[in-house]
This record gives C-alpha cells, structure tokens and sequence, in this order.
C-alpha cells in the first residue's frame, strides 16, 4: 500500500486563485486573456515567454508556476512527473491556426499558433520552466475523472517512475476556463494540510 | 526609412507578442537574436511569415535570414530593396 499524499493543491477558476484553500487572487479583469495576464503581473512571474503560450498553456503554466513557487522539491529532475487531463484539448488554438489557413487567398499560417495545437505542449512549458524531465501525459477525457487520475498517478509511484508528481485537471476554450492541480508526494505526514492521494479526496478538493 | 523601422518595431511587437516592449526599447542596429531581444526559433520562422505577409517578401534560404534578421536596421534595408508595399 502506497502512502500518497496530495501536499498542495491548487484551481484557478471564476477569475480566482486558490491555493490549499486560501485565496491568493481576484481578477478585475473579465476576459480570460486579460485575468492571465493580470494574474501573471500580480505574482511577479517575469518570464517573457508566457506571453507567447496560447491560452491553454498559460492556464497550466500558472497553474503549476503558482503551486509549487517557494516549495522546496528534493527530487530529482528526472523523477518530477506531470499527469494532467483536459476536456477541449486545444481546440481554441486549433481554431485559431485553422482560421489562419481556410483563406487560400490570404494564407499565412503563424508558427507560432501552430505550435501550441497540441495540449502536451502545455506539459512541455510547464516542464522547461520548472526543469522537470519525468513522465507526462495529458489526457483528453469528457470531464474531470478523480479516478482516472489516481490510477493513472499511482501507478507512477508503484513503479518508481515518478517521486514527486503534479496532477489534475486544465481546460479552456474560448472563455471558459477551469484548473484543478495537485501536487502528489510520498510518505508525506498526514495533517490538517495534508490529505491522501485518494479519488474522493481529489473530488472533495475541487467540488 | 526611420518611418519603416517604426513599423517593423510595433509589427514585430505584435507578432512575436512582446508584452513590456514598447518600439523604443528596441534599438535599431541592436541583434533581434541572442543577447539582443531573446528571440527564438519560431520567432524566426514567424519574421519570416511578417516578411511575406506585410512585405510580399518570400525568403526562400535559411541562410540569407540569418542575414535579414540581424537588427532591425538589416531587415528595412531588405524591404527597401525587396518589397512591394
């Protein structure tokens, strides 16, 4: 029997940010665009190439940038894992680039935009920035699945993939937007802070 | 020729989402690559789509972009002489 614990958690949802059931932010702002780029200047990010991300990548880039800032993770690189689900994959960005190419007349395809039609990319940036080289997967489900996740992440810890792993839900399309993240550690006290790695507990969390 | 320079600064502030850049930070004759704005490879690739898209300007070899793309000087002198708008 694994002892997996969820350590921090964290949802940005409803123009807010909470992180282990604190409220760290509101927005002003209304649209998606302008909450992230709010919320980036509010926490003194500094990295430029958020603003290059679509909209996918920004979600969880601060999503993971806002869960594990100031958490010391004595793990090895190699053994940080990022398993996370989503439901609209990347279609706003595939839209977007479709957008860019349905005009033969006017057909400029942006780099830039193509990049990003896939939503492990949104796993890539979170990784370059954190340095984590672990598994990652990202997994286009109907909604949020506790189950899923827990199967899927412990079985990450049974086989000594990962030592430490971020894990839950991010979507958006178009102006809907929903995070749920956790970070999942091992042999980790049990505390009014601290819950086991549990479906229940994950439903509990993100409800 | 400062005029075309103003516009590719705001152009490529634009298309390369430069957020906290405004067109006078960006120095003329200083590198768009490396130590200068940071840009990377798709930064390039998306100057290249600028050029055609904006300039009608087709840079068909890598290495003459390297060329084009040094500053923002090497790219309107380019358009100078290869452009059509």
């Amino acid at each position: 029997m694994q002892n997996l614990t969820i350590t921090n958690w964290i949802s940005i949802r409803s123009k807010e940010i909470t992180k282990n059931g604190e409220r760290l932010f509101q927005a002003q702002e209304d649209s998606f665009g302008k909450i992230m780029k709010e919320a980036y200047r509010h926490f003194k990010v500094g990295y430029p190439k958020f603003f290059k991300m679509d909209k996918l990548s920004k979600l969880g880039f601060l999503s993971a940038e806002l869960l594990v800032r100031d958490l010391e993770l004595p793990y090895p690189a190699e053994k940080m894992g990022v398993i996370l689900q989503n439901g609209h994959t990347t279609l706003d960005t595939d839209t977007k680039h479709w957008e860019s190419i349905a005009d033969k007349d006017n057909y400029f395809p942006s780099p830039a935009v193509f990049v990003y039609t896939l939503p492990n990319v949104m796993i890539g940036e979170i990784c370059i920035r954190q340095g984590w080289q672990g598994e990652n997967t990202c997994y286009q489900l109907p909604h949020f699945d506790a189950q899923q996740l827990e199967q899927t992440v412990s079985v990450l810890f049974a086989e000594k993939k990962v030592d430490c792993c971020l894990a839950g839900w991010v979507d958006q399309n178009a102006e809907e937007y929903s995070a749920y993240v956790v970070l999942v550690e091992k042999n980790k006290d049990i505390s009014k802070d601290n819950s086991s790695f549990i479906s229940q507990n994950l439903e509990q969390l993100f409800k | 020729m400062e005029a075309l320079e103003q516009k590719l600064k705001q152009q490529i502030i634009e298309a390369l989402n430069l957020e906290d850049i405004e067109p006078e930070d960006i120095e003329s004759d200083a590198p768009l690559f490396g130590d200068g704005l940071g840009l990377d490879s798709i930064d390039a690739l998306e100057l290249i789509v600028l050029l055609e898209k904006h300039y009608g300007i087709k840079v068909e070899d890598p290495k003459e972009g390297k060329k084009i793309f040094e500053s923002i000087n090497t790219m309107a002198a380019y358009i100078k002489e290869h452009g059509k708008a």
